[in-house]
């Protein structure tokens, strides 16, 4: 289990991208009209008799029904709009955070209780709470703050919801449990662990707060329920629609707010987005693929003849970016038919993207960037892998060369049944076999794994870590591959699990002939059932040889720490600790 | 089971709160709805006899001085027993029939709508959150700017240039009105025509809050090792996209839509107003207009009970949607 | 299950083939059907669905009464005049006014073919008074039937000032009919069965139909059908309008000074009726509070409005005269006092004047412009309803206006709801309203319902239409002595009548502001035979009953 790392104040601040710029440019703009335009026009109430006139002739968007200037109306409105909408969104923000972040950490009476009341205040319609509350409002100040508080109240609910599930989820997470078992105090726990957590996701539901408020303000302006002693853009638009612009084709009258408004809000929706990118930094825009990755031209590896089923020549991949990593550091392999190759070495050093490369599965930022993989096929010969045809690529993946993923806790679609998944494989690579065939080749091959075919009707969540891993073995071998690559196949299970797993892979590699590529860190587990076994280092393979050679004969330094680094099950007390150097 | 009881027993109590919420409101406004009848009838300026109040207090039955208690249980009463009462601002007719005649118009077009908005924008999201990197990208803050267009704004300006300047639309009205309502090729051949410009804002400006949240699942559910599993696999693109990606991704959407279809009735207000459509929409203005409460509370339940009714429709339906849920309890 | 590509175009391919055939098929659903007689579309401004109801003494009732339903008599309030015979034929009252006799017509049948009688009449106002929610104009005499053309009704008191309501507002159903419904306050009525010149045709939530009586007793009238829609308000009805479906409309308009030129075909005709008026909370005494309790700030801001530019901005110059004693300058020219002050408001503004007065009653110009006294700024709150479109964009202009002055002046908008609550308890200093008249074209109305403190109370507690809680016993005096003295004496009335002007101009409760043109749009290459200036026969809203039935008859489709 790893501990999360506290948020990085650094990550929390948003990349910039032309949308964040934009949406930027917009805000600001808007708001520095809001600011500083009412300082800089006219008066925008000063009745004049030359009434609805056109732009032009000193008033740069006209006049209104009574001669006022539209666009010292504008400049004041805005600024009317923009304080409604940052107080909803300041009250809203803070209320939701209220009943739904205290509320799911609390848990328990508080939780349900605090819920019930955000159930129950979303179904509550606004428009007559907005009459209600403001017959409570002494009439100076009515107006904005009555709209605003009853914007806030009848708009925070659907926000809790969310930030409750949210919570929710963290409250479970490790480094808040650990603080709990800790006797940090609940406040303490919220404000320190979970809040900074959460406010990528508060910030995003403040944007939105701030523009459903300038849009519900609108819209209750519009109706003519709006802060009626202030000036916004709702209520510029209603007087408009008064003075029968619309039917006048006073557009200079109408389309401007509504304008304003709609820019605005354009803006805080491309900010959202950058926010939404710091929630889930997959979400950030990919560069347009201008055509097919170039890679360099490599001659692929010549067929080596003897019984060769796999060739890694000059292999690199990298991680494109700012800063590039060097994934995978020209690596060279090869495979033997019906061989097991183990590839070991600590997390993070490349193995898995060596994997995802292999089969063309990686995707960008990672790129190939140097050598060839050449899958040696009993039947059509040589296969550049790297120079495969999209609809080549597919019809080769699985047929002759599958995978079996690290914990197949998620490598299952939790949607289907397991016969539904196993039987699509059939359906794409064997369009010929009959439903019969079909269902008679998955019976057997979960019979031979060694899981009961009637499971072919559950789901995924109803079996066990181990039965998932069996299946997934099984789904494997449907066709009949030449390679099967196996990523950690056992970390996630149980010793005994494990050993079950492992003596199946061999056992089908005897029957089936398949070769397997066993990626794992676990370097004791390779010397038991690997034929040879390679050592990966920081992206580069630094010792290939033979699993006796390995053992008894590490050529590399590092082979040898990782040989010493295993605790040993006999020996003297207290000597399971190793030093570090060859025992 | 002890689940779904609890559920039920949740929803019971919200409904319950939010009837009671709902009978304080209407009778916290300001104003009596005798007052205002009578103001309107000045308005029209043909003179109302100052007698006429005692009249109308009899009879519009408002003239009560009963304990609010006791108004309180005969009410909760008479919604067992489905009688709403009668309506002040059509008066005399029965709260039952207002709601019955408006509704349909309501659910008709903005549900339509909705449902439409909401298909167009999960299809369009899928796309975009499974080809990134192309034009399609650029759909999403396009969709979004127009969300945040002031939604009766966008209104005017269509039935400015589409209805008044072009016309190619009716410009408002539920129907052609020398037509009678009912099942003829006529009258529904009309309603459709009228209801074209109006689904049309609804669909513009919430299609784009529907694309953005279903890419932005899309783009999660892609990441996850299912959908590696699938590609690596070797199946056809259009089968991991839609089965395993899209099948996964849309779940949320799907409570969100049903919580949205529940509000269509409170959101139709503004609609209503600017289409002069006949729904319940402006059924509520009426209402609220002329403290006429028992319409008043006869719509909120209407409202009530529909979002609690969506609300628990999703727990249900994500029972069968989402195997985890179904069988894993 | 979701649908693919292929399903995405499929389904907006069977969007946009369902639009097409749509509009194909309603290109035709445009046209009515032509009859040989054109039919009259008539907005009255309904802004939701009809609910069927024609039952004339309700509230809420949608139509009807007029066209299907009569009264005794009709009462022109727009015009002097003698009020002319419907039902009846001919009315006297006894000398001290506590017994009414009313001759009616001849000849008459209900719409079923049963004789109308003098039954139906006795039926009728006895059901008004057995069923108090149907007394809405506070009837309390008893009627007998003498013989089948003769009625006689004998009040307690004094009841000139009734004879109106009785005669002209109160409407005939007949018993034949009407005697089996248990609760007629209530009732709600779906076939209509009356003397009148229209028969209920059709109803549909969105549009009713009327068409001609044939055996209506003046003759069948030349416009045989009427259609009644419902639309969402101001917005469509001109919407509509510009678009020629509809023929008759009655509220502001744009542009309405060149209506020829905008709206072709049709012509507009404006009557000054309704007296718009700042309504103060006036009295002290009655639990008034602010500025607006001092009448010299009353008077002052009486002067500072400019009456002229506010009708060019607010009411497009429909707008008209006002006269400090609320008479009609038009109908009642001759019953204004020459005692007062100024027969008619000024167009212009006097703010010499204005300042004179504010000076006088100790207020000083501050530093920034505004009066203050005592400490006191001179600040007024005004309250209108949203929707209230042309009251709105007044209510804004005043108060530019009076900035000028030195007053100054906040609107404020408020919903239906709380607009009434705050008349209702005083709780306001000034309200936009307009003052209406009553059932006959009689000053003694206005006075009444709006100056007598018998129609007031105390702020807090709910008053009649009197909510600026007037109240002064020489206008009371006057006021009971006038119900006393038969309408028809007007010698004998006037010094009354300049009682309460002279004392109405001081106090000046209520500011005029200017008469309202009731702005009335009519197809007149449709239809002939509309009130003009000229010639003002009724009042010519089309939600005016039972005026508009008044006008119906006289119509004529163009070209006939």
């Amino acid at each position: 289990m790893t501990l999360q790392p506290r948020a990085d104040w650094r990550h929390l601040v948003p990349r910039w991208s032309p949308k964040l710029a934009v949406g930027s440019a917009l805000i600001l703009t808007i708001t520095l009209c809001g600011l500083v335009g009412p300082l800089l026009v006219g008066d925008p109430d000063r009745i004049d008799n030359i009434g609805l006139t056109p732009p032009g002739g000193g008033h740069l968007l006209g006049t209104t029904q009574t001669g006022q200037d539209v666009l010292a109306q504008i400049a004041y409105a805005t600024r009317g709009s923009l304080y409604i909408g940052l107080l909803v969104g300041v009250m809203a923000t803070f209320l939701s955070a209220l009943f739904g972040i205290v509320g799911a950490y609390a848990g328990g009476v508080v939780d349900e209780a605090f819920s019930l009341f955000s159930n129950v205040m979303l179904v509550i319609p606004g428009l007559p709470l907005v009459i209600v509350i403001s017959a409570f409002v002494p009439p100076e100040q009515r107006g904005v703050w009555t709209v605003a508080l009853v914007l806030a109240i009848t708009g925070w609910a659907a926000s809790a919801r969310v930030l409750r599930a949210q919570t929710l989820s963290l409250r479970g997470r490790d480094y808040v449990l650990a603080a709990r078992v800790a006797g940090e105090r609940p406040w303490r726990v919220i404000g320190v662990e979970i809040l900074p957590n959460l406010l990528p996701l508060l910030a995003s539901q403040f944007v939105f707060a701030v523009i459903a408020a300038i849009l519900n303000e609108a819209g209750l302006s519009f109706l003519g329920l709006g802060a009626s002693s202030s000036s916004t853009l709702g209520t510029m638009l209603y007087y408009a629609q008064n003075g029968f612009a619309l039917q006048r084709g006073a557009w200079w009258w109408f389309v401007p707010p509504g304008l304003v408004i709609a820019l605005f809000g354009c803006g805080l929706a491309l900010v959202n987005f950058s926010i939404d990118e710091i929630i889930n930094p997959k979400l950030r825009d990919l560069r347009r693929r201008v055509g097919a990755v170039a890679r360099p031209a490599t001659d692929p590896a010549p067929s080596p003849g003897d019984g060769v089923v796999l060739t890694l020549t000059g292999l690199s991949v990298t991680y494109q970016g700012e800063r590039p990593v060097h994934a995978v550091r020209d690596v060279s392999l090869t495979l033997r038919r019906g061989e097991i190759l183990g590839l070991a070495g600590e997390s993070g050093c490349g193995k898995t993207t060596l994997a995802y490369a292999v089969n063309r599965l990686h995707r960008p930022p990672a790129e190939v960037t140097a050598g060839s993989v050449t899958f040696h096929d009993r039947v059509a010969g040589d296969l550049d892998i790297l120079a495969l045809t999209p609809e080549e690529l597919r019809a080769f993946r699985w047929s002759k060369l599958s995978m079996v993923f690290q914990g197949a806790m998620n490598a299952l679609n939790p949607v289907l049944t397991i016969r539904a998944q196993m039987q699509d494989v059939l359906s794409t690579h064997r369009p010929a076999m009959s439903r019969a065939a079909r269902r008679a080749r998955c019976v057997d091959l979960l019979t031979l794994v060694g899981v009961d075919p009637r499971r072919l009707r559950s789901y995924p969540h109803e079996l066990s870590g181990g039965m998932r891993q069996r299946v997934m073995i099984a789904m494997a071998l449907l066709l009949d591959p030449q390679v099967v690559i196996l990523d950690e196949p056992t970390t996630a299970l149980d010793v005994v699990v494990q050993r079950g797993i492992l003596r199946e892979i061999m056992r089908l590699r005897g029957e089936l002939g398949f070769a397997v590529l066993f990626i794992t860190h676990d370097l004791p587990l390779l010397l038991e059932v690997a034929d040879r076994i390679a050592i990966m280092l920081d992206g580069q393979i630094v010792e290939d040889a033979p699993a006796e050679d390995v053992r008894d004969r590490p050529r590399h330094a590092y082979t040898r720490r990782l040989l010493g680094s295993f605790p040993s099950l006999t020996g003297e007390r207290g000597a399971f600790v190793r030093s570090g150097g060859v025992s | 089971m002890r689940y779904y009881l609890r559920k039920l027993a949740f929803y019971l109590v919200a409904l319950w709160a939010a009837v009671t919420l709902n009978f304080f409101i209407p009778r916290m406004m300001p104003g009596d709805p005798v007052d205002i009848l009578m103001a309107k009838l000045q308005q029209r300026g043909s003179g109302v006899d100052p007698s006429a109040r005692r009249a109308y207090e009899l009879l519009l039955g408002t003239d009560s001085d009963e304990p609010l208690l006791r108004q309180y249980l005969s009410y909760l009463g008479n919604l067992v027993r489905g009688d709403f009462g009668i309506s002040v601002s059509d008066f005399p007719t029965p709260v039952s029939t207002v709601i019955a005649t408006s509704l349909p118009w309501t659910v008709a077009l903005v549900g339509i709508a909705t449902v439409m908005a909401v298909l167009f924008g999960i299809v369009l999201g899928v796309f975009v959150g499974w080809r990134r990197g192309t034009w399609l990208d650029s759909l999403v803050p396009a969709t979004t700017v127009l969300s945040a267009v002031p939604y009766f704004w966008l209104a005017l300006i269509l039935v400015a240039v589409l209805g008044s300047a072009l016309g190619w639309f009716p410009l408002l009205g539920g129907y052609d009105v020398v037509l009678t309502p009912g099942w003829n090729a006529d009258f529904l051949g009309s309603a459709l025509y009228h209801g074209v410009l109006p689904a049309l804002t609804i669909v513009i400006s919430s299609v784009g809050g529907w694309l953005l949240g279903t890419r932005n699942m899309m783009v999660s559910t892609m990441a996850e090792d299912y959908v590696l599993t699938a590609r690596a696999k070797g199946l056809r693109e259009r089968r991991v996209m839609v089965w395993y990606a899209a099948r996964n991704a849309v779940l949320p959407s799907v409570a969100g839509f049903a919580i949205s279809l529940g509000f269509v009735v409170a959101g139709s207000i503004v609609t209503e107003q600017v289409f002069a459509y006949p729904g319940i929409g402006s059924k509520l203005l009426q209402a609220v207009q002329n403290n006429d409460y028992a319409l008043m509370q006869a719509i909120f339940l209407v409202i009530t009970v529909a979002v609690l009714a969506a609300n628990l429709a999703v727990d249900l339906l994500y029972g069968i949607i989402d195997p985890r849920i179904r069988t894993g309890g | 299950m979701l649908s693919t590509e292929r399903g995405v175009r499929a389904r907006a391919a069977a969007i946009v083939a369902a639009v097409a055939v749509v509009a194909a098929g309603c290109g035709s659903s445009g046209n009515a059907a032509k009859d040989e007689s054109p039919t009259l579309v008539a907005y009255t401004g309904q802004s939701s669905d009809y609910q069927i109801n024609f039952n004339p003494f309700a509230p809420t009732s949608i139509g009807g009464t007029g066209t299907i339903f009569q009264t005794l008599f009709f009462y022109n309030i727009v015009r002097d005049e003698e009020p002319t015979p419907r039902l009846g034929t001919q009315f006297a009252w006894n000398a001290d006014g506590t017994q009414l006799s009313i001759t009616l017509r001849e000849g008459v049948s209900w719409s079923d073919g049963e004789k109308f009688t003098a039954d139906d009449v006795v039926f009728t106002l006895d059901m008004i008074s057995k069923h108090k929610g149907m007394n809405s104009t506070g009837y309390a005499g008893r009627a007998t039937a003498v013989d089948d053309t003769h009625v006689t009704i004998a009040f307690d008191q004094p009841s000139f000032v009734d004879g109106p309501s009785v005669l002209g507002k109160t409407y005939i159903v007949p018993a034949h009919k009407w005697k089996d419904i248990a609760d007629p306050a209530v009732a709600v009525v779906k076939e209509p069965v009356g003397t009148g010149p229209y028969l209920l045709e059709e109803f549909k939530p969105q549009a009713y139909t009327l068409k001609a009586n044939p055996a209506y007793w003046g003759g069948e009238p030349a416009v045989k059908k009427i259609r009644y829609l419902a639309l969402s308000g101001n917005q469509a009805g001109t919407t509509a309008l510009k678009a020629g479906q509809i023929d008759w409309q009655t509220g502001p308009v744009p542009d309405v000074k060149d209506v020829e030129k905008s709206y072709p075909g049709y012509k507009a005709v404006i009557t000054p009726v309704n007296q718009i008026a700042l309504v103060t909370c006036s009295s002290a005494p009655l639990g008034c509070q602010g500025p607006q309790t001092d009448p010299a700030v009353r008077q002052a801001i009486y002067h500072a409005i400019d009456r002229t530019q506010l009708n060019a901005l607010a009411f497009e110059g429909t707008g008209r005269d006002v006269s400090p004693s609320f008479l009609l300058p038009d109908r009642d020219g001759e019953l204004i006092s020459a005692k007062l002050r100024q027969r008619t408001a000024p167009m212009q503004p006097d703010p010499a004047r204005a300042r004179q007065i504010l000076e006088g009653a100790g207020y000083a110009k501050g530093s920034d412009g505004f009066y203050a006294k005592g400490g006191k700024p001179l600040s007024l709150t005004l309250k209108t309803v949203s929707g209230w479109t042309d009251y709105i964009t007044a209510v804004n202009t005043i108060g530019q206006q009076l900035k000028q002055a030195g007053i100054k002046l906040t609107p404020q908008q408020l919903s239906w709801n709380e607009f009434v609550d705050a008349k209702d308890r005083g709780e306001y200093q000034l309200v936009i309203d307009s003052l209406y008249q009553g059932p006959a074209p009689d000053p003694f109305y206005v006075y009444n319902y709006f100056f007598s403190t018998a129609q007031t109370a105390k702020v807090g507690a709910k008053p009649g239409p009197n909510v600026s809680r007037f109240s002064d016993p020489q206008v009371d005096q006057a006021l009971d002595a006038l119900k006393r003295i038969d309408p028809a004496d007007t010698a004998a009335r006037q010094p009354h009548l300049e009682t309460i002007q002279t004392r109405i101009e001081q106090a000046m409760p209520y500011i005029p502001v200017l008469t309202q043109g009731t702005i009335n749009v009519y197809h007149d290459a449709k239809f002939t035979g509309w009130p003009t200036d000229g010639d003002r026969y009724a009042f010519p809203a089309v939600w005016a009953h039972p005026d508009n039935a008044e006008v119906f008859l006289r119509l004529k489709p163009a070209g006939r």
